[in-house]
């Protein structure tokens, strides 16, 4: 192989490489943004209290933006227990406490995709209006549970799946 | 020859490239769960149900607003908050060595309470059934005082000394 040819070659690979890593592919999903906390209010010790994932203002909410049509998967990192200093207070969340709308009109109360399990993997495709995702849980302070403002992060990673 | 080199170079890239999974973009975003715990419920017996001395054969009451007599309980929770009372209230009370009993009876009047919005014993807020739950509000400073009054029966032949029960009141938010 001549010197030139093998420049081809490299020049090819490099090519590829910048290909495989081209911003068009990295911007499939641009963005994940916090909408809303999740956000129980005031809770009485001994007395569980639920937010559900269709209760706008007081459900977890996300939104997705990317190119309409891609798929994505989401994972959420959730917590069993929020903290006030040395206090813990035990945080649950259902199979069902997850809901997306990918649709241009998204509708928090009436979700196209609805109770979705947040402990496993959802995959689902980017709309035209991205996507909306909510998350509900339900708080369960002890009878004796210490007054005190409580909190929990919840993480969401999104990932550009293709198609 | 190097044409066919080249070809074969570039067919097993391809292969390669093929085998790569797609490039994969990702994006992370961190919420809060946040909650506000109010101060749990605390409630005290801060008198005893006081008949004193009671004559064989002669039914004894004390009236909830008697003071220092009456059975005093003092509750302190979160402001205004909504609770459940429940009594459970003895059907009669024990010799303290002996084991003889004499009768205890509560009415539907025999209780009351203050929620800082009456005068106190004397004058409280309300009246409650201590045979029922009750459910009211704490004052705007989360307290509240009961007081229960009772009648005791002691019989004809009814055994000298000293006799007692637990009167328990148990309160609950009811997280309104």
């Amino acid at each position: 192989m001549s010197k030139t040819q093998a420049i081809h070659i490299t020049g090819a690979f490099l090519s590829a490489a910048i290909l495989l890593c081209s911003p068009n592919l990295l911007a499939q999903v641009s963005g994940v943004t916090v909408v809303n906390n999740l956000t129980f209010g005031d809770v009485f010790p001994g007395i569980p209290k639920e937010v559900d994932e269709q209760t706008p203002g007081r459900a977890a909410e996300f939104e997705i933006t990317g190119i309409a049509g891609s798929e994505v998967t989401i994972e959420f990192m959730l917590p069993t227990y929020m903290n006030d200093g040395g206090y813990n207070m035990p945080l649950l969340f259902r199979q069902t406490d997850c809901s997306l709308d990918s649709s241009s009109t998204p509708d928090q109360t009436n979700p196209l995709f609805p109770d979705q399990d947040p402990w496993k993997t959802i995959t689902y495709g980017i709309g035209s209006g991205g996507i909306k995702v909510w998350l509900g849980g339900k708080v369960v302070p002890r009878i004796q549970q210490k007054d005190g403002s409580y909190s929990a992060d919840i993480v969401i990673t999104v990932t550009y799946i293709g198609t | 020859m190097r044409l066919l080199r080249l070809f074969l170079i570039m067919t097993a890239f391809l292969a390669i490239l093929a085998a790569v999974p797609p490039a994969c973009a990702q994006e992370s975003a961190t919420i809060q769960a946040l909650a506000t715990v109010l101060p749990a419920l605390s409630i005290i017996g801060t008198h005893d149900l006081q008949f004193a001395t009671v004559l064989p054969g002669v039914n004894k009451a004390v009236n909830k607003a008697t003071l220092g007599s009456a059975g005093e309980f003092h509750i302190q929770g979160n402001n205004n908050a909504e609770i459940t009372l429940d009594f459970t209230l003895p059907v009669e009370l024990n010799h303290e060595t002996q084991a003889v009993t004499m009768i205890i009876l509560f009415n539907a009047t025999d209780a009351s309470y203050d929620d800082e919005s009456g005068g106190g014993q004397s004058l409280p807020a309300g009246i409650i059934d201590p045979r029922g739950i009750a459910t009211l509000d704490l004052g705007p400073t989360g307290q509240m005082d009961i007081w229960i009054g009772g009648t005791v029966q002691p019989g004809l032949t009814q055994t000298g000394g000293d006799y007692s029960a637990d009167i328990v009141l148990t309160a609950a938010y009811t997280g309104n």
